[in-house]
């Protein structure tokens, strides 16, 4: 009977064996030519840029250029490992630095040791070398390798590329009589794909084992009016308005040595993928500036640039007040140091223009009215105060399904009394900088009031207690079954059920076109004198809070970034009367 | 060099053409809420005219400028709406309460290069096999296969993982045994295998096989006590039958594979012996041989909805319930028909579900199909509380011959939780229920115990030894538990618990149960998990007199 079953699974190993007969290649397998062939086996941001350098300026400032810079992807990668004992591997880094981990390159591995072309994270050759329609794959795809002459793909066929390859000279491309001339793609392929939402979808809809989603945007999409309509992702996140689908600029496809390709007439998707999303990498690191590479990326962290090192001020003071030698040996010298703070200077301008960019995002996609009042103020007595937020954008929730629990976007309003003294506010901050809620260690340790009004649009991921109810937790991870989470694909068929047992993810977004109101109570004893009034308000947008920052170990500057480019959407006052 | 130094110059007159071109040919414009050049404590303002920043020294060369595209100002919206008699004025935002202070903060390069430079590697356990592409690892994986069509991809990925677990218990359920022993000691194993083929990255098939025990059985030695009914003290119970095994797919990907065209269906489905679990196992927690399907991810502004999701699902063979059990064809004799409805909305989510089992009673037989229906809702409150209420009811089944309705009643269940200074692993929970009548699941295992599984550690035997526990089928009873957990730093486990009920009606009136629980649970070594657990009760349910219960018990499970 034993022989019979055993018999059995034996034959049905066998048979699922062979179904997975003629897969992919296996990552372990050797390749005796493997060195060699990660000596270049894609072309960098930079040696594309060399002839796009439009695309090259919007990219290096987005958030793909940033995906393998973001600290807080690195700090966030390694804690989920540590927790779940390795087993979730590569799947951060199959979409975060998609290049470098087809290439085998260690999760681990410091950034500085990985190939060029894995630090720029969500590079071109991550969309322009795909050629399969991948779905929601989790980032586990496929980028054609070969050098820069390889052909790339694109949602055109690059008819102008024929009339660049038949006059070199005229583009001062590589030739017999011109061996330094640019080099480039051989040849544009059609890959229809790439223009719609579906190739987004790869990492933008992504669920780990157990079948836990983490990002939701497609989901999103799929239930709004802006899919019904057919808008695409890429209408206004790369469009000619920042979150609106108003058409795409046009422009010259390519500036090869000084010459525009084309008659200028192209469609010029803009590489910014206009988003909330914002750097809190070192300003030497990021947005992904070609002069940053003349130092190393360590010495970059070692860069002191809060003090404001290249700074004339900084360095006239410093002058003869210390040993030079007390600096890291690549800033020792004052000329390196301005050098560096150009590029710092430079960065920190672009991050500026991006910072209006996420806000007309933001403020294109949402909309707040109010205050609306219950009843003539009048001092001391509770006044009813409301504010409706509306989310005007039609292709996903407000905020949308992006990183799981970790944006925020919650309301602030503020009421400051005749003489300028806020005297009710919801929405306010503790010290580190959190929502004054169950997340708040002051909150939690009594030392500042919990914030029973406020509005927060933030996703929370849940996991079921060990009996009972749910509660709040940083990460979809159970701990309470066991505390040796493995994630492996789940015994249920978890995408008809919601969600895996014992972990969800708990949405509190506005769905597209939808609104909500925030509504407060001012107690009369803040109502204290008649006078004018103002009652102050803004939508805040944090990439991170910070309880979760902490609960991944990221530094106290990681902190401060995070905070120090938050963004605030619509803010503005209205003045009241109190009688 | 020379390549950066040409591309840096291209970038400049790139941002330069692009601010000529653009619609003002200068710095990108301040809104009024928030200056372009508005200045931080540690970013100082940007120059107000563009170009190159100047610098002393000789670094005037052409910089990169990374930045381009449209302009970035807000088109003007209409200003906001607000009650009669208000207006809208200047923004100080010194009003606000302030955000946090770093002016004493020092930059720390130490930590910063810890960032990308101190990262470990965790070396995982893999799973037990793994054909095909390997599971999370590097490495190129390819395209896969167009078998499926161009546009749902066919990568196979096949890997067998799972859990094994073995535990010595000495329970004690005060019924004497022929030597009038009322103590069991007895070792038991359990092997659960998952073998899973990915097909696609939306199409899969899972099975689960647990090799060693067999119709609630589990393979054991018994070295204490005598074993009732005449079993073997000792006994392999092997086992090649699946208890599990169902295809999971979504059909709008594969349309979109046959037809070679995108549309704007999602649609996961899963078929064959599918394992369902709503509402955490209160209300469905059952493997049957059925279908389901799922219209996910829906909102309603109307109704401010933020995502919803519908499920509907047919049993056809396996179907459980605790009110068949013991009936003649108890496992084939009932088909199923259900929905379950995931709601998010109210700073909180709702489900709700409805449910026919379908008693195809053999000739003679009472038939003893029922509705099932469910509603639950569940939130957070003040920072203080986690909650869930959950309302069950069965009702509609036909009066028997003989004896009550089995599943008429309904049951109220109020699951809470403290949120504590340490909110993620210090928590303190209190679960009550009250139920009149006989409340009951759509379907539920055996091995899933009753609805009030999921109230307290005591009202759960271990699935493994017979670890004793309360009457868990909260049938005409009120009760609860009051527990606290400790979850150290997330590395290892600490629960006691209390617990109780009282019947108040039926056959088990007035009767009692009560018990006190611990459980600790500690991982080593990558993989292993060492787990104890201990009660000592008394039941007053069941059909002798009121019993002593307690049992203490030792696990090695070891995850693959």
């Amino acid at each position: 009977m034993q022989m019979k079953l055993a018999g059995q699974l034996g034959r049905a190993l066998m048979l699922l064996g062979c179904l997975c007969w003629g897969g992919a290649t296996a990552a372990a397998e050797a390749d005796p030519h493997a060195d060699l062939f990660k000596a270049s086996p894609f072309p960098s941001a930079v040696q594309c840029g060399q002839c796009h350098p439009r695309v090259f300026s919007e990219w290096a400032v987005s958030n793909h250029a940033y995906a393998s810079i973001s600290p807080m992807f690195h700090k966030f990668e390694q804690r989920i490992n540590d927790l779940t004992q390795g087993t979730i591997g590569t799947f951060c880094v199959r979409c975060h630095q998609q290049v470098g981990t087809q290439m085998n390159e260690a999760r681990e591995a410091p950034l500085w040791a990985r190939s060029p072309v894995a630090r720029e994270g969500i590079t071109c050759v991550t969309c322009h070398r795909v050629k399969a329609e991948f779905g929601k794959v989790n980032g586990e795809r496929h980028v054609e390798p070969g050098d820069i002459t390889a052909p790339v793909y694109n949602t055109g066929r690059g008819h102008d590329l024929p009339e660049v390859l038949a006059n070199p000279d005229d583009y001062g491309l590589r030739s017999a009589g011109n061996p330094d001339g640019k080099v480039g793609h051989s040849a544009v392929i059609k890959f229809e794909q790439l223009g719609k939402s579906e190739f987004c979808v790869s990492c933008h809809q992504v669920a780990v084992n157990l079948g836990i989603k983490l990002e939701v945007v497609w989901d999103q999409y799929r239930g709004s009016p802006a899919s019904s309509h057919g808008t695409q992702c890429q209408d206004c996140h790369m469009g000619k308005v920042p979150g609106r689908a108003d058409g795409f600029e046009t422009g010259p496809i390519a500036v090869i040595n000084g010459r525009p390709v084309g008659d200028g007439t192209a469609r010029h998707s803009n590489h910014m993928f206009f988003g909330p999303g914002y750097p809190i990498a070192h300003p030497g690191l990021f947005p992904f500036n070609p002069k940053s590479l003349n130092w190393s990326i360590e010495d970059w962290l070692a860069f002191d640039y809060r003090a404001g090192w290249g700074d004339a001020a900084w360095e006239d003071a410093f002058t003869g007040l210390t040993e030079p030698g007390s600096l890291p040996a690549a800033w020792q010298t004052r000329e390196a140091r301005e050098r560096a703070r150009v590029v710092v200077d430079q960065n920190l301008r672009a991050l500026d223009y991006k910072r209006l960019s996420r806000k007309q995002v933001m403020e294109n996609g949402s909309r707040i009215d109010g205050p609306f009042l219950s009843r003539d103020p009048r001092v001391g007595e509770s006044l009813g105060v409301r504010y409706r937020i509306t989310n005007t954008d039609d292709g996903h929730n407000l905020p949308s399904g992006s990183l799981g629990a970790q944006p925020e976007i919650w309301f602030n309003v503020a009421l400051v009394d005749p003489d300028g003294h806020n005297v009710w506010e919801s929405g306010y901050v503790d010290k580190a900088g959190d929502m004054a809620d169950l997340h708040s260690t002051e909150v939690r340790t009594g030392r500042l009031e919990h914030d029973d009004q406020l509005f927060n649009l933030q996703t929370k991921f849940l996991t079921t207690n060990i009996k009972g109810t749910d509660r709040e937790m940083y990460l979809p991870v159970n701990f309470d079954g066991d505390q040796l989470p493995f994630l492996r694909p789940a015994g249920v068929p978890t995408t008809v059920i919601n969600h895996p047992p014992t972990v969800r993810m708990e949405g509190r977004s506005i769905p597209p076109l939808g609104w909500r109101d925030a509504s407060y109570r001012v107690p009369g004893s803040a109502i204290t004198k008649p006078g004018k009034y103002k009652l102050l308000a803004r939508l805040r947008s944090r990439a991170e809070p910070i309880y979760f920052m902490r609960f991944v170990e990221a530094t106290p500057d990681m902190e401060q970034s995070i905070n120090q480019w938050m963004l605030d959407i619509h803010p503005y006052a209205a003045e009241l009367e109190v009688k | 060099m020379r390549t950066l130094t040409t591309l840096a110059a291209a970038l400049l007159l790139s941002a330069t053409a692009a601010r000529a071109d653009g619609p003002g040919a200068e710095e990108p414009a301040a809104t009024p809420a928030q200056p372009a050049t508005e200045a931080t404590p540690d970013a100082p303002a940007a120059p107000a005219t563009g170009g190159m920043l100047r610098r002393p020294g000789r670094d005037q060369q052409p910089a990169a400028q990374p930045v381009a595209g449209p302009d970035p100002r807000s088109p003007a919206q209409e200003p906001p709406k607000m009650s009669p008699g208000l207006r809208q004025v200047d923004l100080d935002k010194t009003g606000f309460r302030p955000d946090p202070d770093y002016s004493s903060q020092r930059y720390d390069a130490a930590a910063q290069h810890d960032v990308y430079g101190a990262k470990r590697a965790v070396r995982s356990v893999r799973p037990l096999l793994e054909l095909g592409y390997p599971l999370y690892a590097g490495g190129e994986f390819g395209t896969g296969h167009n078998l499926l069509g161009a546009k749902n991809l066919v990568r196979p990925q096949f890997l067998v993982y799972g859990d094994w677990r073995t535990a010595v218990a000495w329970n004690d359920i005060d019924v004497p045994d022929v030597n009038g022993d009322t103590a069991r000691g007895l070792f038991a194993t359990r092997l659960n295998l998952d073998l899973d083929l990915k097909l696609t990255a939306t199409e899969r098939i899972h099975v689960l096989m647990r090799p060693l025990d067999k119709n609630g059985k589990f393979t054991r030695y018994q070295f204490e006590g005598v074993a009732a009914d005449g079993e073997p003290e000792r006994e392999a119970e092997l086992n090649g039958r699946a208890v599990t095994a169902f295809f999971e797919g979504d059909l709008g990907q594969m349309a979109q594979g046959f037809s070679g065209h995108y549309n704007g269906v999602d649609l996961p489905v899963a078929a064959g012996v599918i394992p369902l679990l709503f509402q955490n196992g209160i209300w469905l927690d059952d493997a049957f041989t059925g279908l389901a399907f799922t219209i996910p991810a829906r909102n309603s502004p109307a109704l401010d909805i933020s995502n919803m999701d519908f499920t509907f699902f047919a049993a056809f063979d396996k179907v459980s319930s605790p009110v068949l059990r013991g009936s003649v064809h108890e496992d084939h004799r009932a088909d199923l028909y259900g929905t379950a409805w995931f709601i998010e909305m109210l700073r909180g989510y709702i489900e709700a579900d409805y449910g026919y089992l379908d008693d195809h009673a053999p000739p003679g037989a009472d038939d003893l199909g029922y509705h099932s229906a469910s509603l639950a809702f569940t939130r957070r409150y003040g920072g203080w509380l986690s909650n869930s209420v959950r309302v069950l009811g069965a009702f509609g089944q036909s009066a028997p011959a003989t004896g009550d309705r089995t599943a008429n009643g309904v049951a109220l269940l109020l699951e809470n939780s403290l949120i504590t200074s340490l909110p993620s692993t210090l928590v303190p929970y209190f679960n009550l229920f009250f139920s009149n009548g006989t409340p009951q699941s759509l379907a539920r295992d055996p091995g899933a115990g009753g609805f009030l599984k999921n109230t307290g550690l005591n009202f759960e035997t271990d699935g493994l030894t017979g670890f004793p526990k309360l009457d868990d089928s909260g049938a005409d009873a009120y009760g609860g538990a009051v527990g606290i957990e400790y979850l150290f730093g997330l590395d290892q486990q600490l629960v006691f618990e209390i617990a109780g009920l009282q019947h108040t009606d039926g056959p088990l009136e007035d009767s009692q149960d009560y018990a006190a629980g611990l459980r600790w649970q500690l991982p080593f070594l990558r993989q292993w998990i060492v787990r104890a657990d201990a009660m000592a009760g008394r039941s007053g349910s069941g059909s002798t007199a009121a019993r002593d219960l307690a049992g203490v018990r030792m696990e090695l499970r070891v995850k693959f």
